[in-house]
């Protein structure tokens, strides 16, 4: 394992990043880097929240998107129902403000995964592997075929959202709401990693086996970490709804699956902060790419084969972050 | 109201054997060579393209069907002796990475190839029309070639897995790989062997049904998923499980967005029949394989090959 | 007389028409270091397997401390006090030494759903694995990953991690299989200093051990016992002899 960098002063340049995004961008005439640079935080949370499962719990979960498309699906209809009945006080509450709407939603994608995780954690592996990705397929499948939501041409958000009262809209303010919402995803992984919680799952990951010998009923351990990762799966789900201010069923889809999986490990499994890491490098590299040709698809496989095949680990291994 | 529910059935089974056809070969690769293969579904896609060009160039859908095998099946071999071969020590990850982007390369190459526009091919005129079974029950008389066909492949399969030394070998392997290779079985040929009659089924599934749909890219991304319930279903590694599953999905699948909604149109309040049926028709599969999980997690079928 | 720590009653267990475990019994009373030997294939693992909750059996009963835990899993058993070593070693391979126990001390702490503070850094836990590490003399090597330790010393640590589960009754498949006759004596003289107040279960092929540290010997042929009693008793028993063709040293 290279190590060219201290975990907390890799964390510390990221940080540092993040927040000075802006400035930079504005100084260079380059606004819509702020826009990209929303998109790349929500991502990034996403990620960070996949990595739970599949990179500290060693889980092969190919159902992630679900969870982010529950979440900015709840976003969504509240919004809608917030749009269609402005007299309610009730209404506008859970539909406008992000204080209430964005915890609802990340809370509805935690039901979920509670739901398919007690199902599918009966199995493991290649199993474990088919039923997330089947689950997922039949959220997608009831989501189009929702006439009043969209189906397949998706849901728009006309509110503005709110948070405490103050608009949030503003690309800039928006930008470090957040900023600050992935800091503290990140900063609370970095937490769990250590904890009781985060050293049983690390054992779960590397011998299960051994760990239930040892007393623990790991199934439990698994099924809550699932579940936190659905629901941080939503909560930028939610944040992705209101950056694009557009919720379309394709957020659900299989292959949004597989591309938090590719940023999971292009950024490092089981690190804290790889994930914002790989979602920045994919994220780019796609919108360099679709400059130059339709067929990003292509480059996007054979550079996807060629990083497998090399295998260096992650990008988050190069900034040394530690288990 | 009999006829409708005879072709359906029919329709079931039909879509129940093309199924088969899809898995057959996805859960050996799963049990006996331990990869998850999410290219399945591109192979699948390759055999309606091939067909499609060829019959269209050639005007001959025999001739077609038969270009698509052979390609499939050399697309197969090639691609478990370039890339899968290097995939079978590697973490499930790994393998699901390396796949998908074969998916996506796939999906480009045909798209650049083909453009965008989705194929319409007939059905040659020597299948198509009505087969007149009875004074009032009919059924499309390529549907029942696909029928009759898929019946063939399953009794071929189950004698060559039943009763030839390789299929005894391949069912053994299955189930206890590390043994088969221990008693100094030439596993890798076998793997090969399998992986490219695997991608040669699908290939056949995916040329076959082509005259039925349109033929786009991306056409196996959706069908290789409800494959993988019929893997879940049955059991990983287990023809017999992936036959009977797939007989199940098909049923299931038929039931839920086709007779359900008909018998609630017949009975119920449209706003309820349409909310419900949306509801059940596209989760009826997942619901199946929820239940299964349920009671049996590692498949109707599994341990036995 | 008080009752036995563990008593296993008319067991049985079959895999097909394979019967693993064929009407099993055996009562160890506390304190006891009791052997289990037989043949390869006479069903010593899969009856370890049924002790700790791993396998159900087909029939038969598993009483612990007067109480039946045929039905317990295998986290409600630990908890009881049942820990378990493995023949092949299973240990945490990412983790250091010290971690490995450590994440074992943890476990007697009750529930780990706790999601701050750093057990590694806690001496609450720190401590307990340290000691448990000195007592099978692997404290030198606390901060090696664990993968990378010889086969001997993985032997160690998986009594390490066994220990630290601070059982009543500890199952210990084969302790020195694939060991070189070094290793395998400190294991010996490890296991004679901490089998007092502690119950144990011991499979072994390792005749030395058996005879040099168990209080009693059972065969076990085709998951069957077919002798039982102190270690000369068994040893000059035909039957036992004739089970093991011949080769019984």
């Amino acid at each position: 394992m290279i190590r060219l960098i201290p975990s907390t002063v890799g964390l510390a340049l990221v940080i540092a990043a993040i927040v000075l995004l802006p400035g930079v961008a504005t100084a260079l005439h380059q606004p819509f880097w702020i826009s990209i640079g929303t998109r790349i935080l929500i991502v990034g949370i996403a990620v960070i929240s996949l990595d739970l499962v599949v990179g500290h719990a060693g889980l092969p979960s190919f159902g992630h998107a679900a969870f982010f498309g529950a979440g900015g699906f709840t976003a969504g209809i509240l919004s809608v129902q917030a749009a269609a009945d402005p007299s309610s006080a009730l209404l506008q509450l859970i539909g406008s403000e992000a204080a209430v709407s964005w915890p609802l939603a990340a809370a509805v994608a935690g039901l979920f995964g509670l739901l398919f995780g007690a199902l599918a954690l009966r199995t493991r592996g290649v199993n474990f592997l088919m039923i997330t990705l089947a689950f997922a397929q039949m959220l997608y499948f009831v989501f189009v075929s929702l006439p009043t939501y969209g189906g397949d041409e998706g849901v728009r958000l006309r509110q503005t959202q709110h948070l405490f009262g103050r608009d949030i809209s503003d690309p800039l303010v928006f930008y470090y709401v957040v900023a600050a919402m992935l800091i503290g995803t990140i900063l609370g992984m970095r937490m769990l990693m250590v904890s009781r919680f985060g050293r049983v799952l690390a054992s779960c990951r590397q011998n299960e086996r051994r760990t239930r010998f040892l007393g623990y009923r790991t199934d439990l351990y698994l099924l809550l970490a699932f579940a936190l990762s659905a629901a941080g799966g939503g909560l930028a789900g939610a944040l992705m709804a209101n950056h694009l201010r557009y919720v379309s069923p394709q957020m659900m889809s299989w292959f949004q699956s597989g591309e938090f999986l590719i940023m999971n490990v292009l950024g490092g499994l089981a690190s804290s902060y790889g994930g914002l890491l790989g979602a920045a490098a994919f994220i780019v590299l796609h919108e360099t790419f679709l400059s130059f040709t339709e067929y990003w698809e292509v480059v996007l496989g054979i550079g996807l084969l060629v990083f497998v095949f090399a295998n260096p680990g992650g990008l988050a291994r190069l900034l040394a972050d530690r288990r | 109201m009999a006829a409708f529910a005879f072709e359906q059935s029919l329709n079931a089974i039909q879509l129940g054997l093309t199924l088969f056809l899809l898995t057959a070969g996805l859960t050996l690769t799963f049990g006996f060579m331990g990869v998850i293969n999410l290219a399945h579904g591109s192979v699948y896609m390759i055999g309606a393209y091939v067909l499609a060009a060829v019959s269209l160039r050639t005007g001959s859908f025999l001739i077609g069907i038969a270009a698509a095998l052979l390609t499939t099946g050399i697309i197969g071999l090639l691609l478990e002796l370039s890339l899968v071969r290097r995939l079978y020590r590697r973490g499930h990850l790994d393998q699901v990475l390396a796949t998908f982007a074969v998916i996506l390369i796939a999906n480009g190459l045909t798209t650049w190839l083909f453009g965008r526009q989705p194929i319409q091919l007939d059905i040659p005129s020597y299948l198509s029309g009505p087969l007149r079974l009875t004074a009032d029950l009919s059924y499309p008389k390529y549907r029942a070639f696909l029928i009759a066909l898929g019946v063939a492949i399953a009794v071929l399969l189950h004698i060559v897995m039943g009763r030839t030394r390789v299929g005894m070998r391949v069912r053994a392997g299955s189930t206890h790989r590390e043994l088969v290779r221990a008693l100094g079985v030439d596993v890798r040929g076998l793997f090969a062997l399998v992986f490219g009659l695997g991608s040669m089924l699908a290939g056949f599934a995916g040329a076959l049904i082509a005259p039925l749909q349109a033929v786009e890219a991306g056409m196996g991304d959706q069908i290789v998923i409800l494959a993988f319930v019929v893997i879940v279903i049955g059991g990983v590694g287990s023809v017999r499980g992936a036959f009977f599953a797939s007989l199940m999905v098909g049923i299931v699948d038929t039931l839920g967005r086709v007779v359900l909604p008909f018998l609630l149109k017949s009975f119920t309040a449209p706003a309820v029949s349409t909310a419900l049926s949306i509801g059940v028709s596209s989760t009826a599969v997942y619901l199946l394989m929820a239940a299964v999980l349920i009671v049996r997690p590692a498949g109707l079928f599994a341990g036995r090959a | 007389m008080s009752q036995p720590l563990l008593r296993i009653e008319g067991l049985r267990k079959s895999f097909g028409a394979l019967a693993a475990t064929n009407d099993f019994s055996l009562d160890i009373p506390t304190g006891e270091t009791h052997a289990l030997i037989g043949p390869n294939g006479a069903g010593k693992t899969t009856l370890i397997a049924q002790i700790s909750g791993e396998l159900r059996p087909d029939a038969g009963s598993i009483q612990f401390a007067g109480e039946d835990i045929t039905a317990l899993t295998i986290a409600q058993r630990v908890e009881r006090g049942i820990s378990r070593s493995f023949q092949i070693s299973s240990i945490l391979p990412e983790f250091t030494v010290l971690q490995n126990v450590a994440i074992a001390v943890q476990a007697t702490e009750g529930h780990s759903f706790r999601f701050h503070g750093d057990p590694w850094r806690d001496p609450r836990v720190q401590d307990p694995a340290l000691r448990c590490l000195e007592a099978v003399q692997l404290a030198s090597k606390a901060h090696v990953i664990a993968s990378e330790l010889a086969h001997g010393e993985q032997r160690q640590l998986e009594l390490a991690m066994a220990l630290a589960l601070k059982p009543r009754l500890v199952l210990l498949d084969e302790p020195t299989a694939g060991m070189a006759q070094e290793d395998a004596r400190r294991i010996q003289a490890l296991l004679r200093r901490l089998k007092t107040g502690l119950t144990m279960l011991l499979v072994e092929h390792d005749m030395d051990l058996v005879f040099a540290l168990s209080d009693r010997v059972t065969v076990m042929v085709y998951g069957k016992a077919v002798s039982s009693g102190p270690p000369e008793q068994v040893r000059a028993d035909p039957v036992v002899r004739e089970a093991y063709l011949g080769d019984f040293p």
